[in-house]
């Protein structure tokens, strides 16, 4: 379960102060694969980030005894004159697993199917070498939740599937909080939804409902 | 995969800073060689300007010291502070991408960029002095305790200064633009191409706030027999200005760590 209680987050504009979340509390419940819904700009991003800690609300907290991942189409932290086995021994051992080193490379290399692009810099890696590679490193983490960011856009159809897969199996030991705009991709992994709107959010316990509200909405 | 303790805290940091230092490593000297080259040329290269310049006067005031390791022993402490302050400002900036990995804390960028400055420095100065020596300079080091007791000093006035600078520099980045136009007056004022009893005792004074001053001289005093060390030196003095600035900077990481990632 994760708890989020209290939330506040604006940002300063130009036209002044304007609010994304205004004293927001909504929970995750345990297990459910949950899709977080809402026009551009409705907060999903932020409130991802703030989940997975890397961002700060005004005030209000996360309250969760699971082990969250980092926003899962991250690719930012990438350096590109690094190769791509330097760049992902990087996040290894800044989550403590030096011991696990060889395996986790071992791991990554084998399911981003880089082959020896992966000790070529980063540079010279396309968008979808990049996000295969942030994608394996993600899977060779035990995280109880996933954050999962638009990912599944990533490579090409044979890597989608294989994308797909690898989420299939991780349900039972993870659940996973996912933003998309392709319904199609929400209906693959998600049972349920928390739709943001105004500042508010509402919990939906079956996808189709909030994905109904969501077709209203953007229509 | 093994089993999941919860890591405590300093083990996390110890992770990261040592994750950080392995990349930042890389990123700078991996990928062309001349980056270990110009870690010694940098140094070297004011050494010779200086002896071109002043190079036949000092060398006739200063009887039994060699002016370029007088040089070097001014330059090498000068290039250490100079630079945890320019890479340790920039620190939370350049590595903000990484903040996206919960486990890496602003503060690790910073130690990570001190640590990895003092390694560098250190070789260089050591390759310096074996260098000197192999060409026929005569360095014989008196009290090498008393070198490295300064250098430590330098190091934390360094670290907690730029731990200062940076959150400064982070929240309000025009601030950034104004360290090196303060470098530049404290550079002819340390030291580093004069000594501190050259002065007349009258303008003392006006050179002794300077903690770079004090260490500098100070590390000549560990360095050559019979350097007539001023009696206004005090590492006492460099000592309390360090802990003053780190405390102020842990203070004000402490209020400020949130907003230096937050968007």
């Amino acid at each position: 379960m994760i708890e989020v209680v209290g939330l506040t987050k604006s940002y300063l504009t130009r036209q002044g102060r304007r609010y994304v979340f205004r004293d927001l509390s909504l929970a995750f419940p345990e297990g459910r694969n949950v899709a977080l819904m809402g026009r551009n700009g409705a907060g999903k991003s932020t409130l991802m980030r703030i989940l997975g800690g890397t961002d700060y609300p005004d005030s209000g907290e996360v309250r969760t005894e699971k082990l969250l991942s980092w926003p899962l189409a991250l690719s930012g932290g990438f350096q590109g004159s690094l190769s791509g086995k330097d760049n992902v021994k990087f996040v290894c051992r800044a989550y403590g697993s030096e011991d696990e080193l060889p395996d986790k490379l071992a791991f990554i290399h084998a399911f981003s199917e880089l082959g020896d692009y992966f000790y070529e810099p980063l540079k010279s890696y396309s968008s979808g070498m990049r996000s295969r590679l942030a994608f394996a490193l993600s899977l060779a983490f035990d995280f109880d939740v996933y954050l999962v960011d638009e990912v599944t856009a990533v490579g090409d159809e044979q890597f989608k599937r294989k994308a797909r897969k690898a989420f299939e199996d991780l349900k039972g030991r993870a659940s996973m909080i996912m933003v998309s705009h392709d319904m199609q991709t929400l209906r693959a992994h998600c049972d349920a939804a928390i739709f943001l709107e105004e500042g508010g959010a509402t919990f939906y316990d079956e996808l189709e409902p909030a994905i109904e509200r969501y077709r209203g909405v953007a229509a | 995969m093994a089993g999941r303790r919860k890591r405590t805290s300093w083990e996390i940091q110890q992770a990261v800073v040592f994750a950080l230092m392995m990349r930042e490593l890389k990123t700078r000297f991996g990928s062309y060689r001349l980056g270990y080259l110009w870690a010694l040329l940098e140094p070297l290269s004011h050494v010779a300007v200086f002896v071109i310049i002043f190079g036949v006067i000092m060398e006739r005031t200063m009887a039994g010291i060699s002016y370029p390791v007088f040089l070097i022993t001014g330059i090498m402490p000068w290039l250490l502070f100079s630079n945890i302050l320019n890479r340790g400002m920039v620190a939370v900036k350049s590595n903000a991408a990484l903040f996206g990995y919960r486990q890496v804390k602003p503060m690790d960028t910073i130690v990570t960029r001190t640590i990895l400055e003092v390694l560098i420095q250190l070789l260089v100065f050591a390759v310096i002095l074996v260098g000197a020596v192999w060409i026929g300079h005569e360095i014989a080091i008196v009290d090498p305790f008393r070198v490295l007791a300064a250098l430590g000093a330098l190091v934390a006035f360094s670290f907690g200064t730029a731990i200062c600078l940076c959150i400064a520099a982070t929240l309000h980045p025009e601030l950034s633009k104004l360290l090196p136009m303060l470098l530049r007056p404290l550079y002819f004022m340390s030291g580093i191409f004069w000594s501190l009893g050259s002065i007349p005792q009258e303008y003392h004074p006006y050179l002794t706030w300077n903690p770079l001053l004090h260490v500098i001289e100070e590390i000549r005093a560990g360095f050559f027999a019979g350097y007539s060390l001023s009696s206004d030196v005090s590492m006492g003095y460099v000592a309390i200005l360090a802990v003053t600035v780190i405390a102020l900077g842990m203070a004000l990481y402490r209020q400020e760590k949130e907003r230096l990632v937050a968007t």
